[in-house]
This record gives structure tokens, sequence and C-alpha cells, in this order.
């Protein structure tokens, strides 16, 4: 569970780089749902996505994962959430099962419990190959899997997914957006976020259009559909932003 | 802070620091090959260039009609070649001799009896086998000259004792480590600094902006770890790192410098006069030179990663990092400009404090209060610059921002209303406190003692954390505790004060025993206390000493500083630092246990009777107590019996227990109230 309530950051407030990247922003994600972040470069998904992941503090509004409030209990609130975004990378001096232990360790795991885990999520990821290798020798897809890994070793409820299958080729990205579903029907509560209306249109059970930080629309594809009057995520999109309507 | 977590940070970039090779080159390369084979070379070198010098035979012309005698006694000489002379200057400068020697063509005119004659030596300056040619024409023509005047004296019948009525002896005393620690303290502490920069230097760019760059502080925030962790585990690796590099350094260059010493001594043989017993350091210096490093080393680790972090990747940080590590060089080089000691004005110049202290141990002139001035003020900067780079990892901005510089603003209205002071201000406060007495505050009170500790108490303590805490818009009235107290609490507070007036007063006697007064300290208390032979004087010696001190440092101790610190530790561990940092605060060995002592009273008290009243009241009367006793104003029978107990240097036990007493039943008064704070 996801619940976010006038969420709003500015970045550089009072000096003349002023932004703010995310505007007043509300919406609640249930277990078993898949939200879906559509939006432009820039337009504040990454920000967003931050502040829900207790990593970013809001500039106002609240924001609480499993019901536990980011900004009283950001650690607490962080153990419950499995962070992975599409540029993350990894530290290209250690071997991938050192990243994964590292991890584990700062999440507070048993050692047997983590090696557990790792095995585990190898098998699921098809990556026991890529475990004794170091970091700086593994393709995208490679590292990927990897994040993939370390995002959900401590078993999270919540999955925070920023574009994911970002720079990936359509195979890996397959293997990534079935593992989304997958993850879906284990009941987790699942955010994430592209900018490529395929996916989007693909995957999820409700979307969310954001631009320039402010979220112009928010409900299952159909809805947004019959709003705009439009046939697909692409046109519905472009009339949002042009004619400046809200649901 | 959870010190497994720091400890797997600490391991992870340990790690992932030693898998670089650059950095193991700078930690390990440089100390153990580069500077052996730095100290080895430029020394064979010398030793090459003197015995080249040595075996050189000297050409010295002269002309060809010189009194034989003359011409005889240079032949005699060793590794001297005659040549003729033409014209000297040019001769010497064309380089086709080493020095000319000019005298009288006769030897009767040598010889003339009763009479000085002139040689002249003509030589050049700029040339080492000129300067060689020189010193031998001299010592030999001297032991001619003592040869012809002790034929003269023969003559007259006359001892060699008539024409020496004094004879002067000069006497070295200077221990060898003196000596030699002199040599070294030029060349260590600059060595020093340059190599714990260097060990700093890769590192805090690599766990800040290398990580950054990388792309990998985003998923490390996304860990249930608090940003002090992060800082804490990355700092200590730096730390590490840097310390590992200092020490080996410090070995491999003490030791390559003793073996050179050795050398050079071992090859210039009795000529030198160099004792080879001289070159000694011992185990125990190099101890508390390691000790002094730590404050420094911790001082530039946390300096440089709060620059590097400001960068946007690994190079623009070291491009960051470079002018402050050239920076440092500087006040490091004051140490080797002779003269420039160790004084109050340079105590507490960071860096350059550390290498004068440096040169003092190896030398063995450092005293104690040297020692505890320099390794507070190191510890007081290095403390601040690590609160600066704790801050800056708590700016989310900076560490994700793909932006350099710092997304800071300073508006009042961007603050907070109603914020609580945080661990880091607190001791931002005492640092700026304590270097704010230091520089101004000693200033103003040399211009005036009283008037000066008033300007010093009123302005320098009290008014910044009011102002800070006014600007920040915090609760100033529930930060500083300014509530009303209850009357249990103030009797509390006065009970407490009697009783820990007495065994603070046994405690000094006591420390007086292992640490006696230096002169100067109480010469400084004496000036102080006679201000109070008139009346007038005494109210303003009561006023600077017994109440603005009561109510201004309190106001920032058990005010500011005690509720940041509250903010973030169990109530014991508050109390434990803040009253640590009010003895520090006095600057001053001779007081630093009994304020200490008292700074842990006062803390309990404040914390207890939620309020800062009874601490200023306690703060107040031991204070004011303390002055009307040593200005003589009380009743003379008390006078006289504290005066036979200040000979004694002892209290009566009945009244020692008595103390106690009244201590334990304020603590039962305080315990009856309610709970200890837990704001
Ligand atoms: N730390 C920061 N400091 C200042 N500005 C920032 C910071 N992070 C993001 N921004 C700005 O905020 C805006 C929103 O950025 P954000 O990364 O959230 O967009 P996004 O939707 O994720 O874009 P993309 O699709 O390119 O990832 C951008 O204009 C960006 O420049
Ligand atoms: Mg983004």
């Amino acid at each position: 569970m996801i619940a976010a309530e006038h969420l709003t950051k500015i970045f550089n407030a009072g000096t003349a780089k002023q932004l703010c990247a995310v505007d007043d922003a509300s919406f609640r994600v249930a277990p078993g749902e898949i939200f879906g972040l559509l939006g432009p470069n820039g337009a504040g998904k990454t920000t967003l996505l931050r502040m829900l992941g207790a990593i970013l503090t809001p500039t106002s509004g609240v924001c609480a994962v499993e019901g536990i409030r980011t900004d009283e209990n950001p650690e607490q609130a962080r153990r419950q959430i499995g962070f992975l975004s599409g540029n993350t990378r990894l530290y290209k001096r250690l071997r991938a099962r050192e990243v994964l232990r590292y991890f584990g360790r700062l999440y507070g795991m048993q050692e047997g419990k983590i090696e557990q885990r790792i095995a585990t999520l190898a098998a699921m990821l098809e990556a026991e190959a890529v475990l004794e290798r170091r970091c700086d020798a593994l393709s995208t897809g490679e590292t990927q899997k990897v994040s993939i890994a370390r995002a959900l070793l401590h078993e999270p409820q919540v999955l925070i997914l920023d574009e994911p299958t970002l720079g990936l080729d359509i195979m890996t990205s397959r293997t990534i957006l079935d593992f989304i579903r997958n993850a879906k029907e284990r009941g987790h509560t699942i955010i994430f976020s592209t900018h490529t209306m395929t996916e989007a249109e693909l995957l999820c059970d409700r979307i969310g259009l954001i631009h320039k930080g402010r979220i112009l629309a928010d409900g299952t594809k159909q809805q947004i559909y019959e709003l705009t009057g439009t046939k697909n995520l692409q046109e519905a999109f472009l009339a949002m932003v042009e004619g400046g309507m809200r649901l | 802070m959870r010190w497994p977590i720091i400890y797997t940070i600490l391991r992870k970039e340990l790690l992932e620091t030693l898998r670089d090779k650059r950095t193991l080159f700078t930690m390990f390369g440089v100390p153990i090959l580069l500077y052996p084979l730095l100290i080895l070379v430029m020394g064979q070198v010398t030793i090459l260039q003197q015995t080249k010098v040595e075996k050189r035979i000297s050409r010295v012309a002269i002309a060809e009609d010189a009194a034989p005698t003359l011409r005889s006694w240079l032949e005699g000489m060793e590794k001297i070649e005659l040549v003729s002379l033409t014209d000297p200057n040019n001769q010497l400068l064309s380089g086709q001799i080493d020095a000319a020697v000019l005298g009288p063509e006769k030897d009767s005119e040598l010889l003339k009896e009763t009479m000085s004659v002139d040689i002249r030596i003509t030589y050049d300056l700029a040339e080492e086998d000129s300067r060689a040619a020189l010193e031998r024409l001299r010592e030999g023509l001297q032991k001619e000259r003592e040869n012809l005047l002790k034929e003269r004296l023969d003559k007259l019948k006359l001892p060699m004792e008539f024409v020496r009525p004094i004879r002067i002896w000069q006497v070295n005393v200077a221990p060898p480590k003196k000596l030699t620690g002199s040599v070294l303290g030029m060349i260590l502490p600059m060595v020093m600094i340059i190599m714990l920069g260097t060990g700093a230097f890769y590192p805090a760019v690599d766990v800040t902006a290398g990580e950054k760059e990388r792309g990998t502080f985003e998923t490390l925030l996304s860990a249930p770890i608090g940003k002090a962790e992060i800082v804490c585990g990355k700092f200590v690796t730096v730390l590490a790192l840097c310390l590992i590099t200092g020490l080996l350094s410090l070995a491999s260059m003490v030791l390559s410098l003793l073996f050179q010493f050795s050398q050079m001594a071992k090859a210039a043989g009795e000529n030198l006069n160099m004792d080879i017993g001289m070159i000694q350091i011992s185990p125990w210096t190099l101890v508390i030179l390691f000790l002094t490093m730590v404050p420094l080393a911790f001082f530039i680790c946390a300096m440089m990663m709060s620059i590097a972090i400001l960068a946007r990747d690994f190079k623009e940080a070291q491009s960051f990092v470079t002018p402050f590590y050239i920076l440092i060089l500087l006040p490091g080089m004051i140490a080797v400009v002779p003269g420039v000691k160790l004084t109050t004005a340079t105590m507490f110049l960071p860096i350059a404090n550390v290498a004068l202290l440096f040169k003092d141990l190896l030398t063995g002139t450092a005293g104690v209060e040297e020692v505890f001035a320099v390794l507070l003020s190191t510890a007081v900067y290095a403390m601040l610059s690590l609160v600066i780079a704790v801050r800056l990892f708590e700016v989310e901005d900076v560490i994700l921002s793909q932006e350099r510089g710092l997304p800071l603003t300073l508006r009042r209205s961007l603050f907070p209303k109603g914020g609580t002071v945080s661990p880091g201000m607190a001791l931002a406060l005492f640092g700026a406190a304590l270097l704010l007495m230091f520089y101004a505050g000693a200033y103003v009170q040399l211009r005036h003692l009283l008037f000066g500790l008033l300007i010093s108490q009123w302005l320098l303590i009290a008014a910044p954390p009011v102002a800070a805490l006014w600007y920040t818009r915090m609760d100033l009235r529930r930060e500083m505790r300014l509530r009303r107290p209850s009357l249990r609490s103030v009797i509390a507070a006065l009970l407490m004060a009697a009783g820990l007036w007495v065994l603070i007063m046994q405690l000094t006697w006591w420390q007086k025993r292992w640490l006696p007064e230096s002169e100067a300290f109480i010469r400084e208390m004496n000036k102080l206390f006679q201000w109070g032979q008139t009346p007038g004087g005494l109210a303003l010696l009561i006023l600077a000493v017994g109440f603005s001190p009561a109510v201004c440092e309190e106001l920032l101790f058990r005010g500011a500083i005690l509720s940041g610190l509250r903010n973030r530790f169990s109530p014991w561990v508050a109390i434990l630092i803040s009253g640590l940092l009010f003895g520090l605060m006095h600057q001053n060995v001779y007081m630093l246990l009994h304020t200490t002592l008292l700074g842990f009273a006062l803390g309990f008290l404040a914390l207890r009777s939620r309020s800062i009243v009874p601490p200023m009241i306690f703060h107040g009367v031991i204070n004011t107590t303390t002055v009307l006793l040593a200005t003589g104003n009380a009743p003379p029978s008390f006078l006289t019996m504290m005066e036979q107990w200040t000979e004694a240097a002892r209290f009566p036990i009945w009244l020692l227990l008595l103390a106690t007493a009244v201590c334990i039943v304020a603590v039962r008064l305080l315990q009856r109230q309610d709970k200890m704070e837990t704001a």
C-alpha cells in the first residue's frame, strides 16, 4: 500500500534556480496493483518516486508506505520498499555477490538468510553465472538483473521501479516485464515509471499521466480513453497536455 | 548510529578502495619506496660530492719570485699543487686555479722579527673547490704561524701561555634529542602534512564524488540506514587510509633519515665532528607524534570529504580539493621558519600548531599545556569539519543532484518554525564560542581584564547561541529551558553547590600534587583577584566572574548545547558530552578536571529540574563563593580556618563527609521531583 498526499518538491528553493519538480501529487496504490507513471523527460517521475522511497524529503505533503510515514520513520519505511532505477549502477570494483551481501547487511539480514536469498533470486533471474563476476564486467542486462536481485533481497512488499527497462533490448525487457507481472500476482504493491506508452498500456492497472510535475490524469486506461476521447495513450497524453485538461 | 552498519560500510569501502591501484600506490608505494629512494639518492649525491672535493688536489698559484720559505711552506701542505701566478683574477675565474697566494718576495721580509706580514689568499666563494683550497691554505698557514710564534717566544724564554691570557672553552649541553630533533623537526611536519593530505585525497574523493559519478548514491540512500551512519562509515575509511599512509611515511622517513645520517657521519668521519650517538629518537616520541597526527588527519579527511561532495564527478572533485591540499601546506611551512615557536597566538592556528608541536616534540621542548591546547583546538576544528560533512550529506539534493554547489539558502523565512537544536548545531555553537573566546576574548581581556571578561561573557558566549536560535526560528524558551523552576529544585541547587564546592576544592588540592600550577597561571589568578581590594572593584569582580558566567555560560551549555545533544543522545550521554565540552571551554589544563565535573553536575541539574534557573543558581553560588574567599571577603574566623586547611591541602574528614551527605540529599530531592527530562 502506497499513499501520497499533496506531495510537492521544490528544488533550490529561494534561489534564482528554484524549480517545482513535483507539484501537489496525491494518489494511492493498493496491494496487487500496478500503477504506471507516464510522462516525458523531466516530468518529475524520478523525483516523485524518490520521495515515495524516502530518499528525498518532500518540501511539503506526506506519503506513507505500508502505513509507515516516510517523514516520521524513513528507515522503517525503506525496509518495506524495493527501489530500483533503470540507471542504477553497481559498485564496479566489487563482485555481484559482494554487492548483494553488502546490501543484505545494510538491511540487517542474517548472513545465512542473505546467502539463501541470493541463491533463490539468482535462480529466479537465471543469473547464477553472474554472481562471481566483477560488476564492471557486466552487460547492461546483467547489471539490471543484479540490481533487481538487490532490490528484492530483503523481500519488500512494495516495489518502486523507475524506468526499469531503460536501455534494455526487447528480450531482456520482456523478462523484466514478466517479472513485474509476477510480482503483482504475488500481491506486491507496485509503482513504476516509464515514458514508453506501450509498456504502460501492456502492464498497468492504473495510469497516472505526469507533466511538468503535475499529475494530469489518474485512472484506468479505459477511463483515460473515455475522458480524452482517444484510443491510445499517446493521443490521450497529447490531448491532455495541449488541452490543459485535468481529471 | 548502529556500529554494525558503520562497520559494514567501512568494510565495503575499504575493499573497494584497496582494489583501486591508484590509491594503493599512493598509500604504500610513495612512503615505502619513494621516500627512502629520494633520501638515499640525495644523501649519496652529497657524500659523493664531498669526497670528490676532499680527494681533489687544489691548484694554488704563487708568484715565481715569491719568498722561498713561503713556497716551501706551501709545498709542504697536503693536497696542494703549485702553479705559477700570472693574473690571479683571470686565472681564478677561468677555473685554471682554485686559489692564489700573494706574499712578500724575500725571506728576510717574511721572517722579520717583531713584525706582521700580510699574506693574501685570493679565492672564488662561489666554487666549492676554491673554498676547499682556501680551507687547506688557511689551516697550513695557521700551523706555520704557530711555529713562528713558538720560535719567537722561545727566544724570549716565555711560555706559549704568555700570548693566551684567557682560554675559551665551548661546552655544548644540547641533548642529542634536541640536535637531531631540530633537523627532523624542520622536515618531518611538512612531510607529515603532505603525506596525510596525499593519503586522504583519493579516498575522500572516491567515497564522495566517485560514488556520485558512479551513480550508486541513490541505491545506497534507499537502504534503511541513516545519513550519519553513511558519513561515519565513509569517514572512518578515509581516516584509516589517511593514517596508514601517514604512519607508513613517518616510519619510512625516520628510518631512512637515520640511516642517511649515520652514512653521512661515517663518510665525513672526524671532519664533520658529527656524533652518531646523537641521532636517536625514542619510541615514546614516535608514539606521541602519531597521536598528534590523529586529530590533524581527522580534520584533513573531514574537510576533503566536505569539499569533494560538492563536486559532480571525480575530476571536478579533484580540482576542488587540490587548492585545499595546497592551502594546508602553507601553515605547515611555518614550522620550517626558524624562530617560530608555539605561542598563545600560534597554538590555535589550524595545522600550523600541529606542525610546531611536532617540532617541539622532536626537540623535546613541548610542555603539557602546549600539547593540551594543540590537541584541543585541532579536535575542535576536526569536529566542526565533520559536522559540516554530515550536514552536507543530509542535504539529499546535493548528493543526488547532477549540479554542483550548495542549494542552501540562509533566508530566515525558510527555516521551519519551532525547530529543535541538532547535535551538529550544538557542536558548531561550542566551536564558535571556543574560537571567539580564544581570539576576541583574549584580546579584550588583554585591554581590560574585568570589562574584557564581561564583554566575553555577554557578547561572545551568550549572544551567538541566542542569535543563532532566534535566526533559525527555534523555540528559544523550550531549547534554552527558560522555565520557572520548582522551589524544591532551587533548594537542591543550593545544597549541591555547597556540598560540591567543598569536594571540588579538595580535588584541586589533590590535583596540585601531580600537576603543580604554573607560575603564569597563579600570576594570572592573583591579578584577577586583586580587584577585590576595593568595594567597587569587588562588585565589578562579582558581576564579571560570579554573575555573568552563571547566566551566559548556562545559556550556552545547559541551554543550546545540552538541548542539541539531548535531541540525539540519551540523557546520560548528553550530560557527559556537555560536561566535557564545558571543561574544555576553559582552555586550561589546571581547570579541566574540576570544570568538567561541575559541568556534569550542572547538566544533571538542568535535565532533572527541566529549567535553566537551578544550574544558573548553582553556577553563580560556586563562582561567587570562590571570588569572596580568594579576595578575603569572609568572616575572619572562617578565613583563618580556611587558611589552615589550604595549608594542609586537606579538609577535615567530617567536613568532607558532611559535603557528601549534602550532595546526596540534593540528588535525592531532585529524584523525587519527577522523571528526567525526556524532550
Ligand atoms: N537534485 C536536483 N536538484 C535540482 N534539480 C533537480 C534535481 N533532481 C531533479 N531535478 C530537476 O527536476 C526536474 C524533474 O526531474 P526528474 O528527474 O524527476 O524527471 P523525470 O520525469 O524522471 O525525467 P526522465 O524521464 O528524464 O528521467 C528536472 O527538471 C530536473 O532537472
Ligand atoms: Mg527519471
